[in-house]
């Protein structure tokens, strides 16, 4: 009775084993989304652009492996892919896979990797000959959303108050956004009056729905009249509460003005999706320089804002979105330094 | 059939087999009868573990037997559950007490039949008016808006049988109702087990105390290991008889106690007061020793402190002022634990939940004052294997009637918890013993087995403090006797020099006489 | 400015107590019954889910509480008939009915949307229901505004005190919690009462998880789960609250109360956020331990 199911064990894990090692074999590219595709749009760009460069280049479809829940599990991920030997290029995504991958490139020197929104100089000074990295200016985006949130809370649109407070929420705490991102929001607002204040919350989850509609009442409370949400779905509270208050939401990475188009006015956009498929294609034609880093930006077209969004064009006021349009330009041609001098 | 049944009660070849999780079998029944006649008063009689409870729980509807028929006024009674038992007249009150202590009187008497206004709510108030009425028309006194927890062993008896009575059971089940009451407490039971009688109702009665039968009952059933092996009038047999009929042998209580030389001071209680939860001042300022090679007894009426001196003396409630010193160091600040290792041994009154752990095997009840010291854990490992022969060699000692010693003390019957935890706490290194009613539910023999044991203990030099309800225990094995009334010791007698007689120790303990500062120093 | 903070406290406040309190009075029913359901966590959590999906396909708000009080309910009986007819540990039963809920919900949302987490375009949500004149006075203003169901529970406290102190069913309950020994004596049905226990338990929790998805017409599942650890606490609350319906009431306004004060210093004082997060899960280890210090003081029967 007991070998039986010991027996039936083997079996199973033998046949997923091959299955998966079958499963692998054929395209050439792999990527490793570090989290689950589900609820993260970003990742869900990031397969299509991928799966763009393949079909442009006439190849196979690249293999897209899930990182799931478990971080831990990650690294271990990323060496059994490149321990299979049966891809060219391994891609995998943000700063939390620097270390990682680092090591997993000094490891198999003949395998290629690339880091896309991940910054390297986390993990090491010397970039191995066999990694690309890709990062974006997050500061352009900061600087861009804060300038929209000083326009706002300065304007005479029906929800904006006398106050001079905007405000930012993130589900948790992130050296990246800490350095950069807020310091950046802080600046763009500050560019259009050097009065506003820029108050902060912390959910402390990235899932807790009524956490974020308890911390916005407090800011609004505080006279904060719009809001910057950082990534999160727990942040989708602060939606809701806003349009009940009567106050403004600025989105972060994916456009999602349509979800409740009078209360969210604008979002800062990362095109994702048009830079993967880039790298890609440079990849494929030998054109990617290996050993080095691309940092992107709004410059390269890659930060961007919902400057083209049906509902903001109608409902953001004219010298608002001419603002934005050339706050954007300047920030393109190096005018502003987005963290100051 | 049900036709010509004669009695009021007749049960007929009741089987009973327990099964446990673990897959023990115990058969506590095995064929048992008893006829009852209305208007006696009958007892039911047998060893420890004989299936009297058992027999009285599926009459009662809280157990169901396995097989047998039973009659209740002349007709085939099938009850399902205890509520269903009441609704036909028949009430128990309980070995284990049954009552919850927070609660008040009146809400226990009333639990499980709580009367309501329409919108269903409870009106306590109306509910203790009524009780308390019910009390007066029965010539009871107590209080009906008394949390429980502040009564004592007797008075909770008293209110049980008040609620078999207030559901108007016609057929009382007493089970060992006076093993932790005192002989007053007895005698009031007993007249108003009378005037029950005189009433038309039936009692059934268990004891193990053979004076009693002979006392108060009128007919008697004896059972042995599930069978009954003998009934008849009680007036057709001589105490020999019955005891020879329950123990398959004559035993007799009688005990040779020759007076030791005394010896050096063990314990020391110095200016000891003690409150109890209400914050009442229960023991007032008590000084004694003990001393090596001594039984000292603690006598009194229930209530008048001794449960909070005890508790006190082994660490479960800290006295308001005052010193408690073993061999001259201070004890007073430490743990349960930290007694027990200067020596301190305790059998608690409460043997259900204080004394042991119902739901914990046997195993793990004998050796939990024990478990962490060696032999029984070495290097931070328990010693399964050692434990257990540990275990099995007290069940053997103590002759504890169980299938083996993984079972949970909780399916023992009553006496045979009690002998557990005697085995658990005459088992050690102990030299100060704190017995509270050690004998409490045990029959003949295992009584003269204890005794001998403590007398044994005592000539070995160590001491022992003990404290009992029952007076012929404390003439027959104590040296000497420290009587406390309202808190205070008012007699400290001296029963090697002349045998003390129990109106004597009466006296002292209804606070009729005392004794002055210098007679109390002994 | 400081009227409104106040104002928001005390709504937050309220807010942050619905939850918790009903998940805390369906323990306190599975306590009392003897069969202790830690499972509050994963109840919540699938009610969050079939509320707020029921919704999206019928478009009725009282369809979906009914539907996240079913699957609440589902969730618990299942608890109890494995607990009941296997015999089996009840805390291992109840963390694997956790685990469960949380595999099941994200499992089933990836399997509709794509992803872990749901968020239902144009699904009608609960609306907010104003009290007349309260909502035009500052500070008692918080007190108006509120979901149906933070009303509810409310009246769900004053009801259940009344159910557990004033009935024959609580003191039927009351008996079986203190002494199942006493209950058995009288005839009182222990399994009956676990049974109606957990339905009990199913309902409430069912009610906290539909006001964590209903107002907003999200679903977030993954690991932790939009529920965030809210049966937890629900059962610090019980430890303060023990048997009395008001004081677990009292004991979750306290914790939400440090919830939203914690909100609140995070957007008017600079101290570390990181703290400030962990301040209702503290509060609520502090309390109980201050709680059980004094029980052990009282058992030893010291003034205090
Ligand atoms: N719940 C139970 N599970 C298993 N065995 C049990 C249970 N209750 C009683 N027994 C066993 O059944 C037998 C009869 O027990 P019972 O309680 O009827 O004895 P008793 O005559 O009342 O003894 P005592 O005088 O000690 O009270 C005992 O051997 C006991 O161990
Ligand atoms: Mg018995």
């Amino acid at each position: 009775m007991k070998s039986k199911i010991i027996i039936t064990f083997i079996g199973v894990f033998l046949g997923v084993t091959i299955f998966t090692l079958v499963g692998f074999a054929g395209p050439s590219t792999a990527i490793l989304i570090p989290g689950t595709i589900g609820d993260n749009p970003l990742f869900q760009e990031d397969i299509k652009g991928a799966k763009e460069a393949a079909e442009i280049a006439g190849l196979k479809e690249p293999k897209v492996v899930e990182g799931g829940d478990d971080y831990a599990s990650y690294e271990k991920k990323l060496i059994s892919l490149a321990a299979t030997n049966q891809y060219d290029i391994l891609v995998t995504f943000t700063d939390s896979m620097a270390d990682s991958i680092v090591k997993v490139a000094n490891m198999f020197p003949e395998q290629k990797f690339i880091l896309v929104y991940g910054d390297i100089h986390l993990a090491t000074e010397e970039i191995p000959p066999n990694l690309f990295s890709s990062k974006f200016r997050s500061e352009d985006q900061g600087y861009l959303a804060g300038y929209f949130a000083g326009l706002v809370t300065k304007s005479n649109l029906p929800n904006a108050n006398e106050e001079l407070k905007i405000g930012i929420m993130m589900p948790d705490i992130y050296p990246a956004w800490n350095d950069i991102l807020i310091p950046a929001y802080e600046h763009g607002a500050k560019a259009v009056d050097p009065n506003i204040e820029v108050i902060q919350s912390v959910l402390g989850s990235w899932v807790d729905v009524s956490k974020g509609a308890q911390a916005a009442k407090m800011q609004f409370a505080q006279g904060v009249d719009i809001i910057l949400l950082l990534t999160g779905s727990a942040c989708m509270g602060a939606v809701d509460e806003a349009k009940v208050e009567g106050k403004y939401i600025i989105g972060f990475n994916t456009n999602i003005i349509h979800l409740e188009p009078d209360v969210i006015l604008g979002c800062v956009l990362i095109n994702n999706r048009e830079e993967v498929k880039n790298i890609l294609l440079r990849a494929y034609k030998n054109t990617l320089p290996f050993g080095t880093e691309e940092v992107v930006g709004a410059k390269e077209g890659v930060v961007s804002f919902t400057f083209d969004d049906p509902n903001y064009k109608q409902r953001v006021p004219e010298e608002i979105q001419i603002a934005m349009l050339e706050c954007y330009k300047r920030l393109q041609n190096g005018e502003i330094n987005p963290l100051g001098d | 059939m049900g036709n010509n049944v004669k009695s009021y009660l007749e049960m007929r070849e009741i089987t009973k087999t327990y099964r446990t999780y673990d897959h023990a079998v115990v058969v506590a029944l095995k064929g048992a009868n008893l006829r009852v006649r209305k208007g006696t008063v009958h007892a039911v009689l047998g060893e420890n573990g004989a299936g009297k409870t058992t027999l009285m729980e599926i009459l009662a509807g809280v157990l169901k037997k396995d097989s047998g028929t039973i009659y209740f006024k002349g007709q085939k009674l099938e009850v399902e559950n205890a509520s269903q038992a009441f609704a036909q007249g028949i009430g128990m009150v309980h070995q284990r007490l049954s009552l919850i202590e927070d609660f008040t009187v009146a809400e226990n008497i009333v639990l499980g039949i709580e009367p309501t206004n329409r919108l269903g709510i409870i009106n306590l108030e109306q509910i203790e008016k009524k009780v308390s009425k019910f009390f007066q028309e029965s010539g009871f006194a107590l209080e009906a808006s008394g949390i429980v927890n502040t009564l004592s062993i007797g008075q909770r008896q008293k209110v049980e049988i008040m609620r078999a009575l207030y559901r108007g059971a016609d057929l009382l089940i007493l089970d060992e109702p006076t093993s932790a009451l005192t002989e007053q407490e007895v005698q009031d039971l007993f007249r108003l087990i009378n005037v029950f009688k005189k009433q038309g109702k039936t009692i059934i009665f268990i004891t193990h105390k053979i004076e009693e039968v002979l006392d108060i009952a009128d007919e008697l059933t004896v059972l042995r290991k599930g069978r009954t092996i003998g009934e008849g009038q009680i007036k057709d047999f001589s105490k020999k008889e019955i005891i020879q009929m329950i123990m398959g042998e004559p035993i007799s209580l009688r005990i040779e106690r020759i007076p030791l030389r005394k010896g050096k001071i063990l314990l020391s209680v110095r200016d000891l007061s003690v409150s109890s939860n209400g914050n009442l001042e229960r023991v007032k300022n008590i000084s004694f020793d003990l001393k090596e090679g001594e039984i000292t007894a603690i006598a009194g009426v229930s209530g008048n402190g001794q449960k909070e001196l005890v508790e006190a003396i082994f660490g479960l409630r800290l006295p308001a002022t005052g010193k408690i010193l073993v061999n001259s160091k201070d004890i007073t600040n430490l743990l349960p634990r930290g007694r027990r290792e200067m020596g301190i041994s305790y059998i608690p009154e409460d043997r259900m939940n204080l004394g042991s752990s119902l739901k914990s095997s046997l195993m793990e009840n004998v050796i939990v004052d024990k478990y962490y010291k060696p032999p029984f854990s070495e290097r931070g490992w328990r010693q399964i294997d050692l434990c257990k022969k540990y275990a099995e060699k007290l069940v053997s000692n103590y002759n504890i009637k169980i299938p083996d010693v993984d079972c949970c003390v909780g399916t023992l019957s009553g006496g045979n918890i009690q002998r557990v935890i005697i085995a658990r706490e005459l088992t050690t290194d102990f030299t100060i013993l704190i017995a509270q009613e050690p004998t409490m539910g045990l029959d003949l023999g295992s009584i003269k087995y204890v005794y001998n044991l403590l007398l044994e203990m005592r000539n070995e030099g160590k001491t022992i403090l003990l404290l009992t309800s029952d007076m012929d225990e404390i003439i027959n094995l104590s040296d000497r006797i420290l009587v406390m009334y309202r808190g205070e010791i008012v007699a400290n007698l001296d029963n090697n020099l002349k045998p003390i007689t129990k109106e004597e120790i009466g006296e002292y303990m209804l606070g009729i006489k005392r004794q002055n500062h210098i007679e109390l120093l002994g | 400015m400081i009227i409104p903070l106040i104002d928001s406290v005390i709504y937050t406040m309220l807010a942050a107590t619905t939850p918790v309190v009903l998940a805390a009075l369906g323990v306190m029913f599975t306590n009392f019954s003897g069969m202790f359901n830690i499972a509050l966590e994963g109840m919540m959590l699938v009610s969050a889910f079939f509320s707020v999906f029921v919704v999206d396909i019928t478009s009725n708000l009282w369809l979906g509480m009914i539907a996240g009080i079913g699957a609440a309910t589902i969730l618990g009986l299942s608890i109890f008939f494995i607990c009941h007819y296997f015999h089996a540990e009840i805390f291992i039963v109840g963390m694997g009915a956790n685990l469960i809920a949380t595999g099941l919900t994200t499992f089933m949302a990836v399997q509709l949307k794509g992803s872990s987490s749901l968020i239902f375009e144009n699904v009608p949500k609960l609306r907010r229901i104003a009290i007349p004149i309260i909502e035009n006075i500052p500070i008692l203003r918080g007190l108006s505004g509120h979901y149906v169901i933070d009303y509810l529970a409310i009246a769900i406290s004053v009801i259940c005190y009344i159910l557990v102190f004033y009935t024959p069913y609580g003191y039927h309950l009351r008996t079986i919690g203190k002494d199942e020994w006493v209950a058995k004596t009288l005839g009182i049905s222990i399994t009956k009462h676990q049974f109606i226990s957990y339905l009990w338990c199913g309902f409430l929790c069912g009610l906290g998880g539909a006001v964590l998805s209903l107002p907003v017409g999200v679903f977030l599942g993954g690991p932790v789960g939009m529920a965030n650890g809210r049966g937890w606490l629900a059962i610090a609350v019980l430890c303060l609250g023990q048997e009395n319906p008001l004081n677990i009431l009292a004991a979750a306004l306290f914790i939400g109360a440090t919830s939203a004060l914690s909100d609140l210093l995070q957007v008017t004082t600079s101290l570390s956020p990181r703290l400030l997060m962990a301040l209702p899960f503290a509060a609520a280890l502090i309390a109980i331990v201050f709680y059980m210090a004094k029980e052990h003081k009282t058992s030893l029967g010291i003034k205090i």
